[in-house]
């Protein structure tokens, strides 16, 4: 079917509806993502939904050098393990008392599901369920009960670790930045340079802000945008805690970009978005956000990302992404970019961790240049749900 | 620029004002200030913020017509409140950073215990006693960079002195984001 820029709003099956009542998701959702993934690999996706991300840091070069930072932080109690894709990012490795919390079934299991990066998962608990059986959940309620419980423990503990990651002396300093992998992805392979003028579109809190400013060694220019005025503070501040010199922070709504004749080289919209990505550290996203969220925000997209095409200078290049598993908010937002823009072209990444864009979803067909986008998943890569794409615009 | 009320080069009047601030502290700081690429702005909130601006930056900080919407640039170093001057963390940091390329600079310091170090990051006073190292002399009004045991910056303080009381208080510190609940 041709290429529509609407919201796919399905009819609800019995069974999406159930396994929405399981697990706590509004029933659309469950719908679209059977249509999505196929029914295994929704459940596959719902239940790595419901384990937390990996803890991860980013270690701010600006301010200190990893192997001292990463002693220091071992000196109290922490261990990491470095990424291999990100330098400088390291995920927390976690202590025997939190493993402990964890329900045994799921991690003492000998069955992995290997994925890229090495992240593994057990693919028992994947197994247990059964959505074919109307019985399963009067069947398992005592036992998903408990679960949830031990798992709540967990979460209240990792949160406390969390928590102290988020108060040591070389946090307050700086020396790192608390980061959801997924969210370094887009400032990596937008690669700025040192004598690039970059503009961040929806800048704060300042994660993908300063990380930018790291890796251009603070030179060169940033212009963060940033239309809440509430959201500035937080902002500013890890700007200043983190170091950071070449930014000016900008209180402008970024749909008016354009019409600011800057010009520059690199822009990265960090878009805002459903965050239906983000389910797995945030539960109450499940039932947050309607059908009616996506269509609004699909609309706020494309008027950011037409602004940043209208401002980039011939021959620049955009990172647009989003935390939204959502298509709409993602290759839908391209598409209608591509072809309203006949002098925008996707750039393929140096990225074979992360999947494919869509080219054929909910019945649509998309443009085979989204193949270049790339998607990271819960299931198979163990991050948020996440899309970024590079766009440049042809000299 | 320097016509808009909101953000502008500093006017000979301010800089007399941050290089008199700065002078308590070192009277050398000024003129490792000028060796630097840099430029000093001034943007009006509730006081006069100062900033530090790379001349890297100004070019394109020209391109920004309506100056009411910057909020921060380059480095915020202090503020102007009336005519003194008050470092922030920032600059204090700034400082030490060019100061360490330039060794001869002396920077009055006072190194602090372990439970002191993390009564000053909740934002409290510290008795001399709780000092490690400290100048023989501790006058009214002499402004410290704060360190803990490790050797790490953790704040700036200006002694208090009533009748036999000295107490260094807490001008700013690191914790101070967090009590804001950032």
């Amino acid at each position: 079917m041709e290429f529509q820029f609407k919201v796919f709003d399905p009819s609800i099956s019995n069974t999406a509806d159930k396994i929405a009542t399981h697990f706590g998701y509004r029933p659309y959702m469950v719908e679209r993502y059977i249509s999505m993934f196929g029914i295994d690999e929704t459940r596959e996706y719902l239940l790595a939904n419901e384990e937390l991300s990996p803890f991860t840091i980013r270690v701010n070069t600006l301010k200190t050098e990893p192997n001292s930072l990463i002693a220091s932080l071992k000196s109290k109690g922490y261990t990491f393990s470095q990424n291999n894709i990100i330098p400088n990012a390291y995920s927390i490795d976690l202590n025997e008392e939190m493993m402990s919390l964890i329900p045994d079934e799921s991690h003492n299991s000998n069955e992995h599901v290997s994925s890229p990066q090495g992240y593994e998962r057990d693919t028992k608990t994947l197994k247990q369920l059964d959505w074919g059986r109307p019985s399963y959940l009067d069947d398992d309620y005592e036992g998903n009960l408990e679960k949830k419980q031990r798992k709540k423990s967990f979460n209240h503990l990792r949160g406390k670790h969390t928590a102290t990651l988020g108060s040591t002396h070389e946090y307050l300093m700086g020396e790192y930045y608390i980061q959801d992998l997924a969210s370094m992805f887009p400032a990596f392979y937008l690669n700025p340079q040192k004598t690039d003028f970059v503009i961040d579109m929806c800048a704060a809190p300042g994660g993908k802000t300063t990380y930018l400013a790291q890796l251009m060694s603070n030179q060169g220019n940033i212009f963060a945008l940033e239309k809440d005025k509430k959201r500035i503070k937080p902002l500013i501040y890890n700007i200043r805690r983190c170091g950071v010199l070449n930014t000016t922070v900008l209180n402008i709504d970024a749909t008016s970009t354009h019409k600011k004749s800057f010009s520059p080289d690199k822009i990265l919209l960090d878009a805002p978005c459903t965050g239906e990505g983000l389910i797995r550290d945030d539960p109450t996203r499940k039932t947050s956000k309607s059908i009616t969220d996506i269509t609004g925000m699909m609309r706020k997209q494309f008027s950011l990302l037409q602004s940043a095409i209208k401002s980039i200078k011939p021959g620049g290049v955009i990172m647009y992404s989003t935390c939204s598993i959502a298509p709409e908010e993602n290759e839908f937002v391209i598409q209608k970019a591509l072809n309203s823009f006949t002098d925008m072209e996707i750039l393929s990444l140096n990225d074979e961790w992360g999947l494919p864009g869509y080219i054929n979803v909910f019945n649509l067909d998309l443009s085979e240049e989204l193949l270049k986008a790339r998607r990271l998943f819960p299931h198979i890569h163990n991050t948020i749900g996440f899309f970024y794409c590079l766009l440049r615009k042809r000299k | 620029m320097s016509s808009n009320p909101e953000f502008h080069l500093a006017t000979k009047n301010q800089l007399q004002h941050i290089k008199d601030g700065l002078n308590k502290i070192s009277p050398q700081i000024w003129s490792c200030l000028g060796d630097e690429s840099i430029n000093i702005y001034v943007r009006y909130n509730k006081f006069a913020e100062i900033y530090l601006v790379p001349t890297q930056m100004e070019r394109k900080l020209r391109l920004i017509r309506d100056l009411k919407c910057i909020k921060h640039t380059g480095l915020y170093f202090g503020f102007l409140k009336g005519i003194e001057f008050l470092l922030s963390l920032e600059g204090a940091e700034f400082i030490l950073n060019t100061c360490k390329k330039k060794k001869n600079i002396p920077i009055a310091v006072i190194t602090v215990s372990e439970d002191a170090s993390k009564s000053f990051l909740y934002g409290n006073s510290l008795k001399p006693e709780q000092f490690i190292h400290s100048p023989n002399s501790l006058n009214r009004k002499d402004v410290f960079f704060v360190f803990n045991p490790h050797n790490r910056f953790i704040g700036i303080g200006y002694i208090y002195k009533r009748q036999d009381q000295t107490e260094l208080r807490n001008l700013v510190d690191y914790g101070y984001y967090i009590r804001r609940g950032f």
